[in-house]
């Protein structure tokens, strides 16, 4: 565990003890350790004495700012209940977002904020140890590798860096850009110029291979949705992928379909991705479509100058019109 | 019952002469994930995998499947029309899903033939389980790592072999044609080694205690405990995708450019769709009452349909659920229920 994250969790336990004996939340909504020995789960700790189940190191990837509409909407006679919630970098500008297209309520919500140094991609350690399972992790406290012990009693030495998310690596905001309270020491941005790496390999690809390549991410699909459920900026009651009337698309896996919905959805999360990574981390079968994800970044920042839900004060760029936008992509109509 | 050795040497061999008279499906790795594929070159299979991260029911109940279509004023049905397939290395777990799905897509008469006509046209060759993984718990769903049941051939991995068993009429006479050349004896080393690897993954697969699940969720039904279960789950389609044993499934119409056809494909009762009524009423409205659901449905109401728990202990869902959730957990939550 790195050093710096183990003063985080207990800075969290402590916190979150304090915030739930005084009464001042009704719920703090944090990480715990699953069922398995690697990865983590959502935990939703009401009783003060549960709040030392809270976790935070390398394996707490999941954004749980997903959770917050659900947990912040007022259900019959009942009043929503107030709520701390531990958000990283990433989540912290999924906040941002759901505060500024008004999903949730900013008040009766204390932000947690903890500065991360990355998280663990779970495919991409499996891949790395060969498909073995892993029964045991030893504690390894340079902070820079991770000990594993799989099921036929072998040991795996791996640098942590290596086992990294990609957005991760290159991850500009590691400390949240909005909480109330920041449990860390903030952290440095780390280095930009791999940002758009993965997308610009595929972009030196010709055609036909690009083609193919996007065409075998999209032969994993089996569309279970994770992606998507997983997504906090994916909140629409009605998803555009389920609407019958008109059906854009059938609930099926037909190859066309299956790419309607990613290009869909990811187009739709134009200006509004905050590359936390969560879709690609909740996929049982490894689909990951964020080069295809980044290109839309991309876009957007070139053609706008804004960074997706780093200010809660600006409009989103898909929906705020300008009239200083450049509009030279207009042209006259030929005479 | 009958059994003979297979030598890893001849493995390959082995494949090329199944290959002679049927379609050969795997185990084989893509890109890092173990799946199930055609096997063209023998080089491909992978017997030395854990679990495949989809189930095989996909083989005999697609994800998506063209039931029929329109020609005129009629619908014709387009029935699976496929070459003779051999199922070669899937887990006992997984081949005794299948004959729960027998009993819901052939079920008092009722024939199912999209479903039936493959399974009639496919045989199953099992690869018993020397290294269960931590999420494996068959034993405790009335399996086993050398169950049988649901094979037509069940392999069992020895030092640089196989023993192969025919279990079924369907195996016997497969092996007998395309190997009976080459299969030899199985020395009595590899028959001690078998019967330790055996005895060594029983001792290994977590037990569970099932034996208040039944009625504990019956008796549960309404006492609460399904929305501190349901808190994480965000909805998703995953547990019952991955899941050997879930059945449900949707129909819709595609139109086309002046052609239709009918398209049966997956569904789930984790979706908010499912139960959604055309008045806009939702007796499911939250992930609570769709999770309730899930687990029932195969612990509780299978039992009362069709004398079976729709649960082979396979572990899937508790690895690949996004958020943690843990049947397990769930089954020892609702099993202490009075």
């Amino acid at each position: 565990m790195r050093a710096v994250d183990r003063l985080i969790q207990d800075r969290l336990v402590a916190r979150a003890t304090e915030l739930l004996g005084a009464g001042e939340v009704d719920l703090v909504l944090g990480h715990r350790r699953r069922g398995l020995p690697l990865g983590s789960r959502p935990a939703f700790v009401s009783d003060p004495a549960q709040a030392k189940e809270l976790v935070f190191d390398e394996h707490c990837g999941l954004n749980l700012t997903v959770y917050l509409p659900r947990l912040l909407r007022p259900s019959g006679r009942k009043a929503a209940p107030r709520v701390a919630i531990v958000v990283k970098g990433c989540d912290a500008r999924s906040l941002v977002g759901l505060v500024k297209e008004r999903q949730i309520p900013r008040d009766n919500l204390i932000v947690l904020g903890v500065p991360c140094l990355g998280v663990v991609d779970l495919h991409r350690l499996q891949r790395l140890v060969g498909g073995a399972e892993i029964v045991d992790t030893m504690p390894d406290d340079s902070g820079s590798r991770v000990v594993l012990t799989d099921h036929l009693g072998r040991s795996h030495q791996l640098e942590l860096d290596a086992l990294l998310r990609d957005g991760c690596r290159t991850c500009r905001h590691p400390t949240p850009v909005m909480c109330d309270e920041l449990l860390g020491e903030p952290l440095e941005p780390r280095a930009a110029e791999a940002r758009f790496a993965a997308l610009e390999a595929i972009e030196a690809l010709p055609s036909a291979a690009r083609w193919q390549r996007f065409r075998a991410e999209i032969a994993k699909c089996i569309r279970c949705y994770a992606c998507r459920q997983a997504c906090p900026s994916c909140y629409c009651t009605t998803c555009f992928a389920e609407q019958t009337s008109p059906a854009w698309t059938t609930p099926a896996a037909q190859e066309s379909d299956v790419m309607l919905f990613h290009l869909g959805r990811l187009l739709h999360m134009a200006g509004r991705c905050t590359e936390c990574g969560a879709c690609t981390a909740a996929c049982p079968t490894g689909v990951d479509l964020s080069p295809y994800a980044a290109m839309i970044i991309r876009e957007v920042e070139d053609q706008w100058g804004k960074e997706a839900n780093v200010s809660l004060d600006d409009l989103p760029a898909m929906i705020e019109f300008n009239p200083e936008d450049d509009q030279s992509f207009m042209t006259e109509p030929q005479a | 019952m009958q059994e003979r050795l297979l030598e890893r040497k001849d493995v390959p061999r082995f494949v090329e002469a199944l290959q002679q008279e049927l379609d050969v499906l795997g185990p084989m790795d893509r890109g890092g994930e173990i799946v199930l594929g055609r096997i063209l070159s023998p080089d491909r299979l992978d017997l030395d995998y854990h679990q495949i991260g989809l189930s095989p029911k996909e083989v005999f109940f697609p994800r998506w499947e063209t039931m029929g279509h329109v020609e005129g004023d009629r619908l014709v049905e387009d029935l699976p029309k496929q070459r003779g397939f051999v199922l070669l290395g899937i887990r006992p777990c997984d081949a005794r899903a299948l004959t729960f799905l027998d009993l819901v897509f052939e079920w008092r008469g009722i024939r199912d033939p999209y479903y039936v006509d493959r399974r009639e046209n496919g045989i199953v060759m099992t690869l018993a389980c020397r290294h269960p993984m931590s999420t494996c718990f068959c034993t405790s769903v009335g399996g086993a790592p050398d169950d049988e049941r649901g094979s037509d051939v069940m392999l069992f991995a020895v030092p640089e072999a196989f023993v192969v068993r025919t279990v079924s009429e369907k195996g016997t006479e497969l092996i007998d044609k395309v190997a009976g050349a080459f299969l030899g004896e199985v020395p009595r080393r590899h028959l001690d080694a078998r019967a330790e690897a055996i005895r060594a993954a029983n001792e290994r697969l977590e037990k569970i205690d099932l034996s208040g699940v039944k009625s504990g969720l019956d008796a549960g039904f309404g006492a609460g405990h399904w929305e501190a279960i349901a808190l994480p789950c965000l909805g998703c389609g995953t547990c019952a995708y991955v899941c050997p044993t879930c059945h449900c499934f949707d129909i819709v119409d595609e139109v086309c450019e002046g052609t239709a056809r009918r398209i049966r494909c997956w569904d789930t009762c984790q979706f908010q769709l499912f139960t959604y009524h055309g008045s806009g009423h939702q007796p499911r409205p939250s992930t609570a009452e769709r999770q309730r659901q899930r687990v029932m449905h195969k612990l509780a109401y299978a039992v009362d349909n069709y004398a079976e728990t729709f649960c082979v202990g396979c572990g899937r869902c508790v690895r690949h659920c996004p958020a943690g959730l843990d049947v397990r957990e769930t089954i020892a939550l609702m099993g202490a229920v009075p």
